[in-house]
């Protein structure tokens, strides 16, 4: 443990503590919405942020992997802007990725409206009464499954960074390397603590402790960013409850 | 532990449920409850919520108790404070709140004005603040608990 109190990094700020969660979807769309260099950026981070989820749902869909990269890049370079896809989405209305993928399927249909899929077998102008509007692919169930998987993937693996980053700036290796062994692992068998802490000549009361310290500051960062994604009616803090609402509702649909 | 960032692509659904579980206050964990309030922010509203209906709350407090410049005499009333919000909270964390504020006062007066305003002998805390400097997830709030650990080395 560090004595020196000027040895933590961000000398004690309420600044160190903010970096360690990521803009909200919301405040990277706002930012991506503007011509500036900061659009750029905002522009750039949006696209690395959600690139997996928007490529694995329209790969889902076109079952193209060449077609699905042209058209991710094609979604992201509307995305912003007058008339942009999320131009209509807003916090007070729902999640923001729901919006985005809603945004996806009206890309899509768009896509088939167009002629550019060779795959639709069936013109919806002369099966539904809706037409395009109200197209109802049948993939669209699993592409939207392989979306919200890879929605939570990205989700965790931001809070498991910023995590990561603050465990090395405390000097917690160990726990990050007991939490990661642990949790993260590729084996189909989770190791022992007791297996986890001989490496380190620890008993297993003490590695699981190591990694408990780990597991905390997952909680407290995952936690804190799905509360800065949600808005609650009236401008109030999202409650414990709608936070743990919030991560049922990212659960239930994962498959084992 | 690698050198690159962690990667979530390769884990499965069991992974990825098991990591989301662990953020759930239904997780079956054991909880320090003191370490669980995690940051500034937190801290405040927690008070917050023990102060309502009963005093205003405007998060001075917890801005003087972190600050160097607070005096002594402040410093025992927000302890004084902080134990009656402790012993009235009714849940855990507003608890943990209160009781968290108090060492915060305690720890305070030592790192900042090398005084003890408890009864208790301060180098009984040692291993305590210690546990506090290194676990707290804010590092305004266990700066304070570094000071304190620090003065009392210095005094002994």
């Amino acid at each position: 443990m560090k004595l020196e109190a000027a040895g933590r990094k961000g000398g004690g700020s309420l600044a160190g503590v903010d970096e360690r969660f990521p803009e909200t979807s919301w405040t990277l769309l706002a930012k991506a919405r503007e011509r500036c260099d900061e659009g750029v950026r905002a522009r750039e981070l949006f696209a690395r942020r959600y690139y997996r989820p928007v490529r694995e749902f329209l790969l889902m869909l076109v079952q193209d992997a060449e077609k699905a990269q042209d058209l991710s890049q094609e979604f992201f370079a509307k995305l912003s802007g007058s008339g942009g896809l999320l131009e209509h989405a807003s916090p007070d209305k729902g999640r923001f990725h729901n919006f985005l993928k809603q945004a996806l399927r009206n890309l899509v249909i768009d896509y088939h409206r167009h002629g550019r899929g060779e795959r639709l077998q069936t013109h919806p102008d002369q099966a539904n009464n809706g037409g395009w509007d109200v197209l109802e692919l049948a993939e669209f169930t699993a592409a939207e499954a392989v979306f919200h998987r890879e929605w939570v993937k990205v989700t965790l693996a931001e809070a498991l960074n910023r995590v990561r980053s603050l465990c090395l700036e405390r000097g917690q290796e160990i726990h990050l390397d007991l939490f990661e062994k642990r949790y993260l692992n590729d084996a189909n068998l989770v190791p022992s603590w007791d297996e986890l802490g001989t490496p380190y000549g620890m008993d297993q009361r003490t590695a699981r402790e190591r990694a408990d310290t780990v597991a905390r500051h997952f909680r407290f960062v995952l936690r804190r960013m799905l509360r800065n994604e949600i808005t609650v009616p009236g401008g109030a803090r999202a409650t414990e409850a709608v936070i743990d609402e919030e991560i049922k509702a990212l659960l239930s649909p994962l498959k084992d | 532990m690698s050198d690159e960032e962690i990667s979530t692509d390769r884990l499965t659904g069991r992974q990825l449920k098991e990591l989301l579980a662990l953020a759930s206050t239904d997780a079956k964990v054991s909880r320090n409850w003191l370490l669980e309030i995690g940051d500034m922010e937190q801290l405040e509203y927690l008070l917050m919520d023990l102060c309502r209906g009963t005093e205003q709350y405007d998060g001075a407090i917890l801005r003087a108790v972190c600050s160097p410049y607070t005096p002594v005499e402040s410093l025992m009333v927000i302890k004084n404070t902080a134990k009656r919000l402790a012993v009235e909270a009714q849940g855990s964390a507003q608890k943990a709140a209160g009781t968290l504020l108090y060492h915060l006062s305690v720890a305070s007066a030592l790192a900042h004005h090398a005084r003890n305003i408890s009864s208790k002998n301060p180098s009984e805390r040692l291993p305590f603040y210690k546990h506090l400097a290194a676990e707290l997830f804010d590092d305004e709030l266990a700066v304070i608990f570094e000071k304190a650990i620090a003065a009392l080395a210095s005094a002994s």
